[in-house]
């Protein structure tokens, strides 16, 4: 059975109200680019209550979009704790190398931590309805 | 040469993107986007925006009464398409009386307005290799 996350530059869109007028929910979409192919697709939509203030919204959005880029760190830190493990098929006796692909891991993570961030200046301004209304 | 998805029996433009690996890959997309949405908004003010997805791949961006209009990527090319709606509020209107044969109609009417706006937003010419066609 296939189950790994779809693969890709995973991307959260601007927050988008469901309706006009109260009650209303914040939507918004997770794409992605496929870095061989270059199809766009979307993986999903984040639906939540519209009672929630916008900037916790809008973490809350970004989060769950990297989520994708987080389980491929976790699964890297899982294989660097195996590696130093000496009870682990995969245990190699040099923290040398465990240090090495753990800081291979540094750019992601700081990715990571700069999209959970948010962006900052004009661009923090809520990208509301970039696309249009949903109907 | 696999091909970049678009909804079946729609009115196709393709454009040549080149590759967009890079981490600003959403922001060039929401450029195109709203060049889309303006053109067509222009040329058909009965399209409204909307933001949804017919597939996965399919991207929504405007809809009027019949039509709903919108872009797929791949393979290094955007199939900017308009295709007759098949969403659940189309299919309900249609219990009552049949709207697909209206729908065929008016995207035929339509059809050269259509290929001008594909034209100014930069699709490929008949001649070239990405012509404009139609989906099967």
């Amino acid at each position: 059975m296939y189950n790994k996350p779809t693969s890709g530059m995973w991307r959260t869109g601007p927050l988008r109200r469901s309706v006009c007028d109260w009650p209303f929910d914040w939507v918004t979409e997770i794409t992605t680019l496929d870095p061989e192919t270059q199809v766009h697709q979307c993986i999903g939509t984040i639906r939540q209550t519209g009672a929630r203030p916008i900037g916790e919204a809008a973490a809350n959005a970004r989060t769950i979009g990297e989520a994708g880029a987080m389980a491929r760190v976790v699964e890297t830190l899982g294989q660097i704790l195996n590696m130093s493990d000496p009870e682990n098929d995969e245990f190699v006796d040099s923290a040398a190398d465990c240090l090495d692909v753990l800081l291979q891991q540094a750019p992601a993570i700081q990715r990571i931590l700069s999209a959970l961030a948010g962006p900052r200046g004009a661009a923090a301004a809520p990208a509301l309805e970039q696309y249009g209304q949903q109907r | 040469m696999t091909q970049v998805s678009f909804p079946q029996g729609a009115r196709v433009g393709f454009i040549s993107i080149g590759p967009w690996i890079t981490p600003a890959w959403h922001d060039e997309y929401r450029q195109l986007a709203a060049r889309i949405q303006t053109e067509l908004g222009i040329t058909f003010p009965s399209l409204d925006r909307v933001a949804c997805w017919r597939t996965a791949t399919d991207h929504v961006l405007m809809r009027n009464s019949y039509a709903d209009a919108g872009v797929s990527l791949g393979y290094g090319e955007a199939a900017i398409w308009m295709a007759i709606r098949n969403d659940r509020e189309f299919r309900l209107r249609s219990t009552w009386r049949d709207l697909k044969p209206a729908a065929e109609r008016w995207l035929n009417d339509v059809s050269s307005r259509l290929e001008g706006a594909f034209a100014r937003l930069g699709c490929m010419a008949a001649e070239s290799q990405h012509q404009l066609r139609l989906a099967a």
